[in-house]
């Protein structure tokens, strides 16, 4: 016992810096939780599951080099009079303590990485520091194995070392480690393995073939390397890169998501009210709040019958109001087709009855259902508008993000792109604008423009164009409401005016969400069908 | 065998092949108790193969190795405690203050010497709040032997414990390994290159070469059996018959002879192949005891010589 105890705590010295970012991981996640469950959302959710090689590896590197510099070497070890199973046991007790649990903790609020909701700024940071504990202990762990299996790891590794390390530096160097060097790596990294990784990216899977291949690699280049130097050198190239990789606009895969506010619950339609117009005649107006915040698509008919009886009633028409959203949109419109529109929380439904109410009658029955299809809409950006308006007070007159890489293809403003080829011959970027129309004053609409830039940007170009839609509300993370929206659909060449009748405290905190309407990703369809059962004494 | 006439290490036709490459070729050995055994050979003999094999760090190819008594492949925790290993290559734990190290080590050991270890800390000048990274080479290998010792081990394995310090740790190392053992009685294997350490600390030599054992006896024996023979000759004598095939570097040059007697038994038995080589001549000759170093050069160069012999046939 003395001896497990003992070899328990030698590993914890050895492994303290490693247990430090374990420490601060598991902080980071209870900040992160703390956040999320207290604040509901605040910022940007990352997800890097895409992104995850590179910047695994960059921080594998330096846990790599941790531990080589730390670790008591096995020989020495092996000239002691170590009881094997106390040592065995005491290594096993601080891999249980060090990484069993913190990896059991780490994928089982897993789903929290995703929407690590703390400050916008911090998000990546957090990220990256549960990259950084993530890597260590799976350095760590492969770092157990024995000096042959390594070996043979490292061999195995060296394959993907090259295509994943090498070339990519061997770019970087070449073109001086310009845009075009990181381009290239960034093309390389990803050809050679993300790319890869899309096709099997059911979660898992991929976060692990991502691991693996990271591991590998990293351990290669140990023993490539050897020298200490190069692996420093390595080491500070690939903090670039993951510094790179998380901050450039320009990640591709990567996304912002909204938190779940936005994104679609379980909708149902619960009639509130119902008031009668005329007597014997309609208009039957009949409010149903739909409950639950929504961002969502509606599309398909309404199927509903009114009936007084046995008797059914003649349904004039229907309105849907989407409250908030004005103007209103009659379901006539856009039922046959769909109704695509983030739709704020208190949509009402408006009929109206052209058939006589039977006198006598005091009860009017409304039954049917309309299909719900419910896609989330998914937010690719959120530009708050202060930040906007800093920027204009500054002279800027607008914040310009990069979303390209958070659109995805399918989403590439196919008209700007016709328009682009013709210019630019190389691929581009979309980013958005969001700033004044009128320069003097910023009570005028807010302007949003989605719009190109000649850019080097390898896979957006390549992937195939879809139709796509695009949709910019301003939102109101307080009340959590829609504020005002956009046209929709991006018809107007993708450059939104967004009201001008924003009340100045609103417009200090909103938020700029831009939307993509299709995401092949993260795209949840349900059919929600919505019985209206409404008796109602009818007043003669 | 009884406990006492148990040798500290003793080898039966140890072999290690790595690869194509034999870097032991079934060694025999012994080194009793109590002895300091000098390993030398040249570069790539086979010296810290042998060292490495009699701990238990690597496993032989054949044959066996014991230690105290004990297969070296099975070496317990116990026997560890009676057994010390330092190498000129050994890793240490550079994160580790040597406080930390003593540390580390002492509650591994049963007859930690706490009182010892801490007289050759100070004799060795070892500061303990500095990490094993920021000490030299020098106070590297201090250290090393510093825990090794301070457990009070009967048997040591150095492997070049001396190469690459500077003369004044060597010479306080060797003080102290010779002050030490004979205080507590070690057997210490120690391979080297340095003939002078070896000549003072050893009394034991063993001769390693091309994964073969050469030589393997008491200092004092060696010296007993090789003589350098000089002698005088009337002028423009030369032997008449063939020359005892143990008889190494003769040479006769006006008037005088030399030669190595590599097997010297007692000056009547050299008188009588004398008589043989230079029959009715007057000569008188004179059979010096040879210092270690030109009994090392003349093993060494007749392995070389015995090997190229081998390779040409």
């Amino acid at each position: 016992m003395k001896h497990i105890w003992h070899a328990f705590l030698t590993e914890c010295k050895r492994m303290r810096w490693a247990l430090l970012l374990y420490g601060l991981l598991l902080v980071a996640l209870g900040v992160s939780v703390w956040m999320h469950c207290d604040h509901g959302s605040r910022g940007a959710t990352l997800d890097w599951t895409y992104g995850l090689p590179l910047p695994l590896a960059a921080w594998m590197t330096l846990a790599v080099l941790l531990r080589d510099s730390i670790a008591s070497p096995l020989a020495f070890w092996r000239t002691l009079p170590w009881k094997r199973a106390a040592l065995g046991a005491g290594k096993a007790l601080f891999i249980l303590v060090a990484i069993v649990i913190p990896a059991c903790l780490i994928f089982t609020i897993e789903p929290l990485w995703f929407r690590v909701s703390i400050l916008e700024v911090s998000a990546e940071w957090i990220g990256a520091v549960i990259q950084i504990s993530g890597a260590l202990w799976i350095v760590w762990f492969a770092t157990t194995l024995s000096q042959r299996g390594l070996k043979a790891l490292a061999i195995i590794g060296a394959i993907v070392c090259l295509f994943v390390f090498a070339i990519p530096i061997w770019f970087m160097k070449l073109y001086s480690l310009g845009d075009l060097g990181l381009t290239c790596m960034q093309t390389i990294f990803l050809l050679g393995s993300t790319y890869m990784l899309e096709e099997v990216h059911a979660g898992m899977p991929s976060k692990l073939i991502a691991l693996s291949a990271a591991t590998l690699t990293l351990i290669a280049i140990q023993y490539l390397l050897r020298k200490r130097r190069w692996s420093v050198a390595l080491g500070l190239v690939s903090l670039f890169a993951i510094n790179w990789t998380w901050t450039s606009p320009i990640r591709p895969y990567g996304h912002l998501e909204k938190s779940e506010h936005l994104i679609a619950s379980e909708p149902r339609l619960v009639p509130t009210s119902a008031t009668l117009g005329e007597p014997r005649r309609g208009p039957l107006q009949i409010v149903c709040d739909l409950a639950g915040p929504l961002t969502c698509r509606l599309s398909g008919s309404p199927t509903i019958q009114a009936t007084v009886g046995n008797q059914i009633l003649q349904i004039d028409w229907i309105s849907v109001s989407l409250g908030k959203l004005s103007p209103a949109f009659a379901v006539q419109e856009h039922l046959g087709g769909s109704l695509t529109h983030p739709i704020s929380p208190d949509v009402s439904l408006h009929m109206k009855l052209s058939s006589e109410i039977p006198r006598g009658r005091d009860e009017v029955t409304i039954e049917g259902h309309i299909d719900f299809r419910v896609v989330d809409l998914r937010p690719v950006a959120t530009i708050p508008i202060r930040d906007a308006r800093r920027f204009r007070e500054d002279g800027y007159g607008c914040i310009i993000k990069d979303i390209s890489s958070l659109i995805s293809s399918n989403n590439a403003p196919s008209k700007l792109e016709e328009e682009e080829s013709t210019e630019h011959s190389g691929p581009f970027v979309v980013i958005a604008e969001v700033g004044w129309k009128n320069e003097d004053s910023i009570t005028d609409a807010i302007q949003v423009r989605v719009c190109h830039r000649p850019w080097m940007n390898y896979l957006n170009h390549k992937r195939d164009k879809s139709p796509h839609a695009i949709t910019v509300v301003v939102w109101d993370p307080i009340a959590k409401e829609t504020v005002d929206v956009s046209g929709g659909g991006g018809s107007r060449g993708y450059e939104f005016d967004l009201s001008s009748n924003i009340p100045s405290d609103v417009l200090e905190r909103a938020e700029v969400v831009i939307f993509t309407h299709e995401n092949p990703r993260i795209e949840r369809e349900q059919i929600v069908p919505t019985t209206l059962s409404l008796r109602k004494p009818v007043t003669p | 065998m009884s406990a006492t006439t148990l040798p500290a290490i003793e080898t039966r036709q140890l072999g290690k092949r790595y690869w194509r490459q034999e870097a032991l070729r079934g060694v025999d050995f012994t080194l009793p108790q109590g002895s300091i055994c000098a390993l030398l050979g040249p570069n790539g003999a086979g010296k810290t193969t042998f060292l490495r094999l009699l701990a238990g760090l690597i496993q032989p190819t054949r044959g066996q190795a014991k230690i105290l008594g004990t297969d070296a492949r099975k070496l317990q925790p116990s026997d560890w405690q009676r057994l010390a290993y330092v190498s000129e290559s050994q890793e240490m734990p550079l994160w580790m203050t040597l406080k930390d190290l003593i540390g580390y080590c002492r509650p591994l050991y049963d007859r930690w010497d706490e009182a010892f270890c801490e007289r050759l800390r100070k004799e060795f000048d070892l500061p303990l709040d500095k990490k094993l990274r920021a000490f030299s080479r020098g106070m590297r290998m201090k250290a090393a032997l510093l825990v090794s010792l301070a457990p009070r081990p009967s048997v040591l394995l150095l492997d070049e414990p001396f190469s690459g310090l500077d003369p004044l740790v060597r010479e306080e190392l060797i003080g102290g390994l010779l002050e030490w053992s004979a205080q507590e009685e070690w057997s210490v294997l120690l391979a080297s290159h340095d003939l002078e350490e070896v000549e003072r600390l050893a009394d034991r030599l063993a001769l390693i070469d091309h994964g073969s054992l050469s030589l393997n006896e008491s200092i004092g024996d060696l010296q007993e059996r090789f003589r350098q023979v000089t002698g005088s000759l009337p002028p423009d004598t030369a032997p008449t018959s063939n020359l005892p095939p143990s008889w190494r570097a003769f040479a006769v040059d006006g008037g005088r002879f030399q030669f190595i007697e590599p097997h010297f038994t007692g000056v009547a038995a050299l008188e009588a192949q004398l008589q043989q080589v230079f029959p009715g001549i007057d000569f008188t000759f004179d059979p010096a005891p040879m210092a270690l170093r030109p009994i090392y050069l003349s093993e060494a160069k007749a392995l070389k010589a015995n090997s190229q012999a081998h390779q040409a046939a």
